[in-house]
């Protein structure tokens, strides 16, 4: 994973639980370190450790951890000066669920270590729902893409009802679908990908 | 084969190329691409290329159809006149039209916004998205920079202050060591007038059993305001580095057994038992301090008899470990007393530390005793612990690495070993012969040294500065010197080494300093002045005996002058 993502996981603690628990967080972690640097890779290891950590500490589960996280990383990567970017790719909920891979492969030619995660987007069976397939090599995730998904509401202004409709983490890569239901139904958007 | 050839739409054309346009040979616009001409209307068809852009690159001698296009491989950068839009691209003639081929040229993704332009405008193989991604990633880690930085500057005045708070801790230690010093002097030398008078009053045979009774009671107070500044004196030291230990020969069971008698009496007042028992594998001769393993034991053993209402008391020593050179020891003291709560028991070794504020109320004492015994034990390679139960009793332990015979050093029992003459320890079985000088500006305690040396047999002269005592040790050839450290004109080592000058060729006299400054004196400084010993004020008569036992000889036929109840001290 790259710094940015574990500053993203840092400012979330920091944010909602206080600079203590992440300084304790980082001690039982074992991770002895001034601060992650945005574009240094980091093992895979380091993030989980963290986030294992911080559930013992925190007292809450590494899931519910991954999801608060999720929904502060659109808030982050915003605040860390991508926010125009992230404006670049939409100004609805669907159509930047739509650019969504789109904006993972340009992610990709700036940090060519990243092992980026794939996105589909198909229409429901009504107006206000669509079907988030999410693809990655990495497992465990799946509540992060659900916080995800609950940060990009927040940020249009919708409110979403998140279902997790097929969980297959054990598959490799990790396919999961997510029934996302928008409480107002949503303007005329492309359900495919921009070209 | 033919080469392929790539045929488009003008849609296809238009979406490859959103920001192109097409000039004809009066470089009039004849085509815009559909995002172009949305952001920038006034190129509209027909109208002059020079009317909305100028030409920033190349440097062109004007902009005419001819002279783009002989530059058909440069690249073209265009400014729109009347706004922020700037173009770069390439013209490509074709036909007697010319075609530019290019795109907006960004540096931040808000001038995107700024010029009405979003994703969907620039065509995919566009790399203006991701120069503005790598672009911001560069802002990013020059942030990063910029905090490590600023994180690494915050360590540095951290470690500054701490490095100012070091030093002004270390300078608040030394004035408080030099201020204990001055104290424990100030304190010590009266008290040497008082006890020293006091043991020398309880061999008159005049005083009545209740005088004797009275004096035994204001020696006994006056030793115990001298155990607690002995008790402070000693902390300062170990803190500030000064104290050193000794490292002579002895052997741990006579240092067990004169602990055990020491306490004895205060054991059978409240009808405790003592016992003892030494591992039979222990070394009976080893290399250390006694002095110091004593003090640890007697300060385990008394706070073992005061916190011990009923039952009794015992001693174990056993060999951990040892190899050729040391043995590694563990004294124990086990009581039935009170027990010590478990809270309590984390904090009993640091200073200042009783078991609680109500045990401080009840037991007495400054609650140094332990925090030294931790400090003693240590400096000796060993450890100090204790396992207790409330209402069950207490086990105190310290452990001590220790020389044995042959290790370093060989023993000699002439010089510098424990004094092993059980004879010093009885009274009036020792007494001196000789002609002693003593050297004390004090006239209290030119009154006790007086009184306890010839009560030794020794004939003794006294004066009361360093200059009358190198006029003394001129004339007249002393058995050993006895020199107050603190005197007015010059101080006891000067004096002392102004005797080793004088006397250098000749036979060497010993030299005793004596000293309420046990803190500036150590054995470091009187090997370097010349002395041969110390002794600290006030003195015990025991050590003053053994002290003497080491540099004179002994009247052997001589009954002594002090009466056997002067031991009873």
């Amino acid at each position: 994973m790259y710094g940015l993502v574990n500053q993203g996981l840092e400012d979330y603690v920091r944010q909602q639980f206080g600079d203590a628990n992440w300084a304790a967080i980082l001690a039982r972690a074992g991770i002895d370190l001034d601060m992650f640097i945005a574009m240094e890779s980091y093992p895979d290891e380091v993030t989980g450790r963290l986030i294992g950590a911080g559930s013992e500490l925190l007292g809450m589960g590494p899931e519910s951890l991954l999801e608060g996280f999720g929904e502060h990383w659109i808030l982050y990567t915003a605040q860390a000066g991508y926010g125009d970017m992230l404006a670049m790719f939409g100004s609805t909920l669907q159509e930047f669920l739509v650019n969504l891979d789109n904006l993972h492969s340009h992610v990709t030619l700036t940090f060519p270590a990243l092992r980026p995660p794939s996105f589909s987007v198909e229409q429901g069976d009504t107006a206000e729902e669509i079907h988030v397939h999410y693809r990655s090599s990495r497992h465990g995730l799946a509540p992060f893409v659900i916080g995800l998904l609950r940060g990009l509401g927040k940020r249009f202004g919708q409110d979403l009802t998140i279902e997790h409709l097929q969980a297959a983490q054990e598959q490799s890569p990790v396919h999961e679908v997510f029934r996302v239901i928008c409480a107002q139904p949503p303007p005329d958007a492309p359900c495919t990908s921009r070209s | 084969m033919h080469e392929p050839q790539l045929t488009l739409s003008p849609a296809q054309f238009s979406a490859a190329f959103p920001f192109h346009f097409v000039l004809d040979e009066w470089m009039r616009v004849v085509q815009a691409g559909s995002v172009l001409a949305r952001v920038c209307p006034e190129l509209a068809l027909g109208s002059m290329l020079g009317a909305s852009f100028s030409v920033e690159r190349p440097s062109l001698p004007g902009l005419e159809f001819d002279t783009v296009c002989r530059h058909p491989a440069a690249l073209f950068i265009l400014q729109q006149r009347r706004g922020s839009l700037r173009l770069r691209g390439q013209m490509v003639p074709q036909q007697r039209k010319l075609f530019f081929l290019g795109s907006p040229w960004v540096t931040q993704s808000k001038d995107l916004s700024e010029l009405g332009l979003s994703l969907r405008d620039f065509a995919v193989h566009d790399p203006v998205t991701d120069l503005l991604f790598h672009l911001q990633t560069t802002n990013k880690s020059l942030a990063d920079a910029q905090e490590l930085s600023r994180r690494l500057r915050e360590q540095q005045n951290s470690l500054r202050a701490a490095i100012l708070a070091a030093e002004g801790a270390q300078a608040a230690s030394t004035a408080k060591s030099e201020f204990l010093a001055i104290m424990s002097h100030e304190i010590r030398t009266p008290l040497n007038g008082v006890l020293g008078l006091l043991d020398h009053l309880l061999t008159d045979d005049d005083l009545t059993p209740t005088q004797l009774g009275h004096v035994a009671g204001a020696i006994r107070s006056g030793k115990v305001l001298l155990g607690l500044i002995n008790d402070i004196l000693d902390f300062s030291k170990v803190e500030a580095g000064k104290l050193t230990l000794e490292c002579v020969e002895f052997s741990l069971q006579r240092v067990v057994a004169e602990a055990l008698d020491l306490v004895a009496d205060q054991a059978r007042q409240k009808y405790l038992g003592l016992s003892c028992d030494i591992a039979a594998d222990v070394p009976t001769v080893l290399w250390g301090d006694p002095g110091r393993m004593r003090q640890v034991l007697i300060n385990y053993l008394a706070n073992a008899i005061k916190f011990t209402p009923a039952g009794s008391v015992s001693v174990r020593a056993f060999l951990l470990e040892q190899d050729a050179e040391q043995a590694w020891l563990r004294v124990e003291v086990e009581d039935t007393g009170v027990g010590i709560s478990e809270a309590s028991q984390k904090r009993l070794f640091e200073h200042f530390t009783q078991a609680d504020v109500s045990t401080t109320r009840k037991f007495k004492g400054t609650g140094l005793g332990l925090a030294i015994s931790k400090k003693l034990a240590r400096l000796m390679g060993g450890n100090v612990g204790l396992r207790s139960e409330q209402g069950k009793g207490s086990i105190f332990w310290f452990s001590a690495c220790l020389k044995k015979p042959g290790a370093g050093r060989s023993p000699d029992s002439e010089g510098g070993g424990e004094a092993t003459d059980t004879a010093l320890a009885r009274p009036g079985e020792t007494r001196f012969t000789g002609r002693v000088l003593l050297a004390e500006d004090d006239a209290v305690n030119q009154q006790v040294g007086l009184l306890h040396l010839t009560a030794l047999g020794l004939t003794v002269d006294v004066v009361e500065n360093g200059l009358a005592a190198l006029e003394a040790v001129a004339r007249t050839p002393y058995a050993l010197i006895l020199l107050d450290y603190r005197m007015p004109d010059m101080d006891g080592l000067e004096v002392c080494r102004a005797i080793r000058d004088m006397h250098s060729p000749g036979p060497r006299v010993p030299i005793i300093i004596w000293t309420a400054s046990l803190l500036e004196v150590g054995a470091k400084v009187l090997a370097e002045a010349g002395g041969d010993g110390l002794l600290g004020k006030p003195f015990d008569p025991y050590t003053l005996k053994s002290l003497l036992a080491r540099f004179l000889a002994r009247d052997p036929g001589t009954a002594s002058a002090l009466p056997a109840r002067a031991m009873l001290s």
